[in-house]
């Protein structure tokens, strides 16, 4: 193997291995979070919400994930009943260490940060 | 007397009336709905009864318009990026243009869009067509990022054993929700800035590099550089690491950085 190759993967392996040291993704500053995408797809797609309108709205038809998951009920009224509701926004939030997102208002709800990538 | 329809008889019947993209006028008369039941007994309020207000085809249209609108609203749940680059209206036409193209055929609805980057490819008379793929294929992957299965994220300490030599030729799998597109519009930067409500214009040409995948049930979307993208693309596709390597480039520093990136946000799983 050529010295640069080597040296590549070298940077490459150590990488790995520091990634589990941050813990937390150094992509991160580049990276932006979909929470609205997330809280309204863990809805969608039941069978029980299948053709009458999606589900409910109610405080905690979208909280969590699994709580969505598989119960999350249906509701008479139109299909976006969770789009934009309070209750679903913001749950996600961005990731804890996040220096790109950590504690801006723009990440509340909205999908995070795009902080260009500065590779 | 009429003789009764089984409940078997009536509820295909009901369905193929209800997904026919024509009003029930039209949907009962079809060979589908016929061979069923005859278009008569059902025009002659013998099927489903008028009221005082709705013929009865008018009372299976309530069913047949709020299928299609349950469909399309579950499309615009997926797509709010494409709604707001091509306005509500042309929205609702071209995802109603959609599912009567593409009906749905799977109990899930998360797969009822999984074909709309290809239709809008095809839609020849689409104004900014190339755009509005690009950023359907964005949405998509996002949707299919999160529905993708759960997989152990990659323990480097399971890895500490491996010589040199080995990890040229090793394979390490990415994660099942990771998704990579190179587009030829930065549409990663417009859909941020239509979460932002910053109401963005419609980018201009450029080639772009995302990889989109999810971690404790989060979506993100993570803009690369080409190189970046053709090494984890490399990966993904089960290339062993020194020959995915080879799309790197020569700076160790920015290589270090990506794998490190790409490990802490869970790109690999355990191989």
């Amino acid at each position: 193997m050529k010295k640069n190759t080597s040296t590549i993967l070298s940077a490459a392996v150590a990488g790995i291995f520091l990634g589990t040291a941050a813990g937390c993704g150094t992509n991160s500053a580049n990276t932006s979070v979909h929470d609205v995408n997330v809280e309204k797809n863990a809805c969608k797609g039941m069978n029980s919400c299948k053709g009458k309108g999606g589900c409910k709205s109610g405080d905690n038809g979208c909280k969590g994930v699994n709580s969505c998951k598989g119960h999350g009920g249906c509701a008479t009224v139109e299909h976006h009943s969770c789009k934009g509701e309070n209750s679903c926004k913001g749950l996600g939030g961005c990731k804890s260490g996040n220096n790109g997102c950590a504690g801006k208002n723009s990440c509340k709800g909205q999908g995070g940060c795009a902080v260009p990538v500065k590779h | 007397m009429t003789e009764a329809v089984d409940l078997a008889t009536l509820q295909r019947w009901m369905s193929h009336v209800v997904r026919h993209p024509k009003v029930a006028e039209t949907a009962v008369k079809s060979g589908a709905a016929r061979t069923l039941i005859r278009a008569r007994r059902v025009l002659a309020g013998d099927v489903v009864l008028p009221n005082e207000r709705m013929q009865p085809t008018d009372r299976l249209d309530v069913y047949g318009g709020a299928y299609i609108a349950r469909l399309v609203g579950v499309i615009r749940s997926d797509f709010p990026g494409l709604e707001h680059a091509l306005g509500e209206d042309a929205f609702c036409g071209l995802a109603e243009a959609y599912v009567q193209a593409y009906p749905s055929r799977h109990p899930n609805l998360n797969q009822l869009a999984h074909a709309l980057p290809d239709f809008i490819s095809k839609r020849t008379h689409q104004p900014r067509r190339a755009f509005l793929r690009d950023l359907a294929r964005l949405e998509l992957a996002m949707s299919e990022a999160f529905h993708a299965p759960q997989a152990a994220a990659l323990d480097p300490g399971s890895l500490g054993a491996v010589t040199p030599e080995e990890w040229e030729h090793l394979v390490i799998p990415t994660h099942p929700s990771l998704r990579l597109l190179a587009t030829s519009y930065p549409v990663n930067g417009y859909l941020q800035a239509v979460f932002d409500e910053r109401e963005p214009d419609l980018p201009k040409r450029a080639n772009s590099y995302v990889a989109v995948y999810r971690k404790d049930y989060r979506v993100w979307r993570l803009t690369l550089e080409k190189p970046a993208f053709a090494t984890l693309s490399a990966l993904a596709n089960g290339e062993p690491f020194a020959r995915a390597l080879q799309h790197a480039g020569d700076s160790a520093d920015q290589v270090g950085h990506w794998f490190q990136g790409w490990t802490a946000d869970g790109l690999f799983i355990q191989p």
